[in-house]
Formats: C-alpha cells, structure tokens, sequence
C-alpha cells in the first residue's frame, strides 16, 4: 500500500511542479492603460534579460553596440503608406487595402488588408497574448477607440521578448502617431475630477489648434538571441515634420519601416526580442510648456471661463509641464517566419 | 461413364465469427468518443456509422426484432432531434461549430445510440471492461487537462487572481483568469472555460462508486485504477475550484449517495419508484412555475402566480433575482414571444444576443437552439432513456457494481449540465458549441442503449450474458461483492 501511496504522492508532487504559470505573468485588472492622463498610461516595461538602464544583471552581450543610421536609399526607409520604398519592398503592395484594417477585406475593392493580412498574431500564435498584442492584432488605426487600441510611450519607450525567434524576413514596419497632451484630468480640493481641455486652456477666447508638426527621432533595437543572451541591434532614423495632434485621418500616422538584408541591417535572424524609444523637437510644446505659469495667471482673471461649468473647469492647468508621446498601433514583419 | 458435375459451393461469410473484433471496435470508438477530442463531432459520426455497420453484420442472425420495436421508441426521437437541429436558425451562424455540416448531429446521435444496443447482444462485450473503458479514457482526457491548466497557471489560481485578466489579440479578455482553464480540444491545448474544464473532473469523481463493491485485496489492479481515477478528478476539481464548480458538485455528490444508498439498502421496487416520482415531480413542477412566472403581461391566473411569487421573499430569489433564474426566464420569455401578427416567431430556436445569452443549462439552451420542439423531443429521449434506465437498475442480472456506475454516469452528466455546462466554451472564440455535440452526451447514449437492451431482452438471455461475463469475469481473478460496503 505504501509503495501506491508513494505513487500518488509523486504524482501530486509532478503535477505541482508543472505549475510554471505562465499566463499569469502579466495580469491586469479589468481596464489598464485606459487613463485621460498621459503619465499613467505610458507603457514604459522592459524586459529584465534587455534592460540595460534598470537592470545590472540583463543578458546584453554588447551593451555598447553603435546605433545604426539607417539611410533612406541604402535601407530602403519609408515613412508613409504610399512611399515608393515600401512599394519595392513589398510584393503585393498594389494588392492590399491600406485603409482597412479591421477587417480582412475590404468590402468595397475586395483588397486584403494590409494590417490585418500581415499581423504578427496571423504569422505565428504566440503574438496573441499580452497587452502587446495590441501592437501584433492587424488594427492600424484608432478608429475611436483611443487607449484601448494603442500603446503609449513616452521617450524611454518599453523593451520586450518574444515568444519565438525570427527566422526569416523581408522589412520591418511601424505605425504609430504623435501627440501631446490634449487633455488632463485632475482632482481638486474636494476630490471630484477636473477636466482641463488643453486647446481651451491655452488659447482662451481666441480658440485654436494645437495641431503641429514635430520632429522624431526613433531607436528601434532589435535583440538578437545567441547561447549566451542578446546581441543588441539599435537602428536610428531621424523622421522630420510628424504630424502632432492632427485631426484623425489615416494619412496622419506615420508607416516607418525599413528593409532587412539592406546596405546597414543586413539579416535580423534569430531576433527574438524589440525595445522602441524615441526623441523630438516641438516647438510648440516647448512654448506652452515655457508659458504655463503664465497663462494660469492669466486665465485665473479671465471671466470667459466663467461663461459655463465646462469652461471654468478648463481654467487651470495643474500636474506640472505638459507632455508629449508616440502612439503605437502596430509592429509587422511582413512576409516573417518565426521558430 | 457418367460425369458428375458439381455444383458450386457458395461460401457464406458468416459475420457473427468477427463478434471478438467488433467487441474491441466498439470499445475503441467509446474510449476515442469518451476522450471527448474537441470538436471532431465529424469524426464520432463517421466512426459510429462505421462501427453499426459492423455490429448490424456481426448481429445480424441473433438479434430479435420485437426488441427492436421497442427501441425504436426511444432511437426515433433522438432522430428527430437531431433532425429539428439542422433545421433551427441556431444551426446558421457560423459561429456554430458544426456549421454547414450539421447534418451529422442526427447521424452520429442515432449510430451512436444504435451501437449500444447492438453491441449489448454480443456474450463477449461486457459493460464492466466497457466503463472501465470510458473511465480511463476520461482520465487520460482530465489528466492533460490538469497538466496543461498548471502549466500555465498554478494551483488555485481560481482563488488567488480572482479579478485580474490577460490581454489577447489585442484586447482585454472577457473573464478573468479565475474563469479559465486549458483543455484539449482537437489536436490543441486551448483556454477554455472553468465550466467545460470541470466538467470531466466531475464525471471522473463518480470513479468512486465501484471502490464501494471492488475489494482491494481480491482486485488490487481494478481497485487502484478507480481509486486513481477518483483522486484525480478531485485533484483537477480542487485545483481549479469555483463557486458553481462547488455547487454543482455537491449535487453530484448527492446524486452519487443516493446511487449508493440505492445499492446499499437493495431499494428496487417501491422506493425506487417513488423517489423516481418524487423527484420527477419536483423538476415538473419547478420547470411550470418558472415557465409561467417568466411570462411577461401573463393575465389572470398567471398574474396571480407571478404576483404571489413576488411577494415572498424566498420565492422570488428561487425565480425572479438570482442570476441564474434571470437568463432562464429570458429565455422562456422569448420561446413565447411573438411577432406583430400573433406569429410564434421563436418556436424553432433563435440566436443569442447581448440580452439572450446562454444559460450553462441544457435544458435551456437546447430551447434556446433548437427551439419548444426540438426540446420536447429531447425530453422525450432522456424521459425513455431513464425510464428503461430505472427498470434496468432494477431488474438486470448485470453486477450492482456495474448498474449504479451506469446510472451514476448518466444522472451525473445531466445534473452537471443542468446547472453547469458551457454551451460556450471557448474563451476568445464566440463558437457555440451545445451539450449534444459533447463526447460524454454520446456515451450517456451508448449507455442508456445498453440499458434499452438489458431491459427489452431480459428473459432468458440476460441471464446467460450474465452468467457469461460472470464467468469471464472470474477467470481474471475479478471478485465484485453484490453486497456493497458503506
């Protein structure tokens, strides 16, 4: 009897150890990043294994690697969806529907989506879980869903592992859009929320816009897996004249992208691991940042605030300078094999 | 001289030598059906014609036909019913699993069925080897299920991440990792709902039965398989626990002393019968007054009734405010809605919506999907089925042992479906998937046939297939007390 009770007991004890647990590395609760604020819904994670800054004991084989210039000829870089570089890079390029993205065709010209023909999460299973999967589920666009669609960074941007490794691939692409804060919420002395229209705030009674251009400059590094740990592989391409809180139009997010196998990234094979940080110029931004105290005083005396409730909500700006962020919608590897 | 000339021998192959083979056929189609591979529905359908063909050839001389009358009765509804799930609009949706193919839900409900009598007239099949069968292959199923559920998450996860959720595809999900497990389904492990998961654990927990007739010393092999099988539903059950989980295992758990006490106290005759009514009773009933109280604008004396129920406190918790009785009534509700021309527009099933979800109850969904006749004549099926199921309990020459492990399987099954199976398993996928697309409905089939036949040749020939398998039984050193030990 013993010996069974042994038995029973070692099958207790294997199924125990079996209970890696997996899913439940990365839990949220039931509305994460789903913040007005910009400073809460930065996606800012790196993995432990690629975090050079936080983490001593990361598995970067080269932690001074040079960042590599990508060249817009040499690479093939694209910044657009009808840039001529990704026409030569991709082979279906007259067959796919650029606009759609939610679903697979489009009903109109019977084109397959770009987005979601080419996701990540179509190419290989893995790309289906976590919160980056919304950046692998074909969606390009916001399409008014705002924080629920996008991953937000700020200039330290976020750093991740994947599931697999990259076997094979013909361009790497990036959708996303610029923003500063457009709007903040805050609580006042007696806890209820406060929303400051920022718009409202800065050009009063005169009204405006707070649309602009900016100026990024973006890092994508790729880590490539050996026995060891990573091989670091930084790639940097300055984009000019990015168009920043724009009225929402496909032709306002930014397709970056460029070619694997070009003159200065000649293979990504066994790439099993991307970080994205960014940084910029904004004129505008610095100006109101620089204006803040200024226009607090200002406003604090201007009786068009008092001419409604939303308004005199709209008066102050508190929480400090205002910010600014990418908006990820989607990372591809068209054409990609995964092991 | 003359020359004879000499007629050809016609040789005729006489099928019912093949009767070994068609025995370890059908044995292995139960144990694949019991494993329950996901959505292979398709699959058991061509495996159930395929193994009736073979059992028809191999019965075809010993069969009696008067029996086969009578079981007409009860494989003709089934027939039916599965006919009226082709022709509901339920059946339409893509996210239906069988969509487009639904025409082998009758065929492999009817085959399968058929395959249970068939195979009971053959001496060499014995319903002991065959539950022991559908026992292990459940366990293997349950084991996988655990295995891959703790290797992604760890031991009650259930309790400990009780509000948090993961992201896939690019949203949040729609439950919480307390209401998901992994299963395997098909050919792959996917999420699936704790529901489904606990649903084979909980069959499996009935292992526990024949430990109350199988002396260890004397079947030590036999005894330590069902006592493992028993531990590791309880384990898989423990591991994952939830609140309806629990709930509806305590009914199961009760249904399973019942069985017990049953066999225990030999009641056969006027106590089986009565708590049969008893119980029979309750649930009609219960079903009426739901059904009346969950008609919006009734007049008169359903008003009186609704009114009544209303006003007590306990009365209406039991119908009106609990969670449960709220997605039953909708549904009742919808059955006898109708359009501006006084038209019943919702008699053949409807789809769900946002308002009309499923319930986790057969009885329910099944009116939900094949709509007030489809479900009237799957009543009609389980009504014979646990009629000639009680009368087998009864009066069959078969081992206690083997009697209520039966009864205990199909009245378990349908206690835990009328309470907990998820017609929506599947976590990131809406794909709709009813309780008669499930492998344990088709063995709960294949058993009630057996009892079918049990019941209808019961002279004489029940006695030498009892005799038989008693003796084969022995030969294997199997010692089942009649008696059993509580």
């Amino acid at each position: 009897m013993k010996k069974y009770l042994y038995s029973s007991l070692l099958l207790v004890v294997a199924i125990g150890l079996t209970s890696c647990g997996y899913s439940l590395k990365e839990l949220y609760d039931r509305n994460p990043y789903n913040n007005v604020n910009f400073v809460d819904n930065y996606y800012t994670t790196w993995d432990k294994d690629i975090d050079l800054v936080n983490n001593p004991n990361n598995k970067i084989l080269n932690p001074d690697a040079d960042v590599i210039n990508l060249e817009k000829n040499g690479d093939f870089v694209f910044t657009e969806f009808g840039d001529d570089n990704l026409r030569s890079l991709e082979p279906q390029y007259d067959s796919y529907s650029y606009e759609t993205d939610l679903e697979p065709t489009n009903s109109t010209t019977g084109k397959t989506s770009y987005g979601q023909g080419n996701k990540l999460s179509k190419i290989d299973q893995s790309f289906r879980y976590g919160i980056l999967s919304k950046l692998y589920d074909g969606q390009l666009f916001c399409h008014g869903q705002f924080e629920w669609v996008r991953v937000q960074i700020n200039e330290g941007g976020f750093g991740s592992i994947f599931k697999k490794e990259l076997y094979s691939s013909t361009y790497f692409a990036l959708n996303f859009k610029a923003s500063i804060e457009f709007r903040r919420v805050y609580q006042d002395d007696d806890g209820n929320d406060v929303t400051v229209d920022i718009p409202t705030w800065y050009y009063g009674e005169e009204g405006g816009s707070i649309a602009h251009l900016t100026d990024i400059g973006l890092t994508v590094t790729f880590y490539l897996k050996s026995d060891n740990g990573y091989t670091r592989v930084p790639v940097h391409y300055e984009i000019q004249d990015v168009p920043c809180n724009p009225s929402e139009s496909t032709d306002k997010y930014i397709l970056f992208g460029f070619k694997i196998g070009g003159k200065n990234v000649p293979s990504l094979d066994r790439c099993a691991g991307i970080s994205i940080e960014y940084t910029y110029e904004d004129d505008l931004l610095a100006e109101m940042n620089a204006n803040i105290e200024a226009k607090n005083l200002a406003n604090a005396t201007d009786s068009w605030f008092d001419d409604s409730p939303t308004l005199a909500e709209s008066r102050i700006l508190k929480g400090g300078a205002l910010q600014h962020s990418l908006f990820l919608y989607e990372i591809l590897f068209p054409h990609s094999t995964w092991h | 001289m003359e020359t004879e000339v000499k007629k050809p021998v016609r040789r005729k192959i006489d099928f019912s030598a093949f009767a070994n083979v068609a025995v370890f056929f059908t044995l292995e189609v139960l144990a694949f059906i019991a494993f329950s591979l996901g959505t292979s529905y398709i699959l058991f359908s061509i495996l159930s014609v395929v193994l009736l063909v073979c059992l028809v050839l191999v019965t075809f001389k010993q069969i009696k036909t008067d029996g086969l009358a009578t079981f007409a009765f009860f494989l003709v509804p089934l027939f039916v019913f599965g006919l009226l799930c082709i022709l509901s609009n339920f059946t339409l949706i893509p996210s239906f699993v069988l969509y487009n193919q639904t025409f082998f839900i009758p065929i492999a409900m009817t085959c399968f069925a058929a395959c249970g009598y068939f195979v009971s007239s053959l001496k060499t099949f014995s319903i002991s080897k065959a539950l022991l069968v559908i026992y292990s292959a459940l366990a293997i199923l349950v084991f996988i299920n655990l295995i891959a559920t703790m290797v992604e998450f760890m031991p009650f996860y259930t309790l400990l991440h009780h509000n948090k959720y993961i992201y896939y595809d690019g949203d949040i999900s729609s439950v919480p990792v307390s209401g998901m497990a992994f299963a395997l389904l098909g050919f792959s492990i996917s999420e699936v709902s704790v529901e489904y998961f606990s649903l084979f654990p909980s069959l499996l927990i009935t292992a526990i039965i024949p430990l109350f007739f199988i002396k260890f010393k004397q079947n030590k092999t036999t005894f330590l398989l069902y006592l493992g099988y028993a531990l590791l539903g309880f384990f898989s059950l423990l591991t994952t626990v939830s609140k309806m989980t629990i709930i509806t295992d305590v009914l199961l758990f009760a249904i399973v002393l019942l069985v017990l006490l049953f066999a225990k106290f030999q009641w056969k005759g006027k106590v089986l019968k009565i708590v049969s009514l008893v119980f029979a009773g309750l649930f009609v009933v219960g079903f009426l007054v739901l059904f009346l109280n969950a008609q919006e604008g009734g007049v008169g004396i359903i008003q009186s009734l609704q009114n009544f129920i209303a006003g007590n406190p306990l009365l209406n918790r039991l119908f009106n405010t609990n969670g449960l009785a709220i997605k039953y009534n909708q549904i009742l509700n919808r059955v006898t809605t109708t359009n501006g021309n006084g038209e019943f527009v919702y008699l053949f099933g409807f789809f769900p919506t946002s308002e009309i979800i499923p319930t986790n109850s057969w009885l329910f969904d099944i009116l939900m999907t094949t709509g007030l006749f489809g479900l009237l004549f799957f009543i009609a099926v389980i009504i014979f089925g646990l009629v000639q199921l009680m009368k087998y309990y009864r009066s069959s020459a078969d081992h206690l042992k083997d009697k209520a492990m039966v009864v205990a399987f199909i009245l378990c099954f349908f206690a835990y479906g009328l309470l907990n199976y998820d017609m929506t398993p599947f976590i990131f996928s809406s794909d709709l998937s009813p309780i008669y697309l499930s492998g344990p409905f088709l063995v709960c089939l294949f058993l009630f046939s057996y009892a079918f036949y049990k019941v209808v040749n019961k002279p004489k020939e029940t006695k030498l297939i009892a005799n038989d398998s008693q003796k084969s039984e022995k030969k294997e050193g199997e010692i089942i007390d009649e008696k059993i030990s509580l």
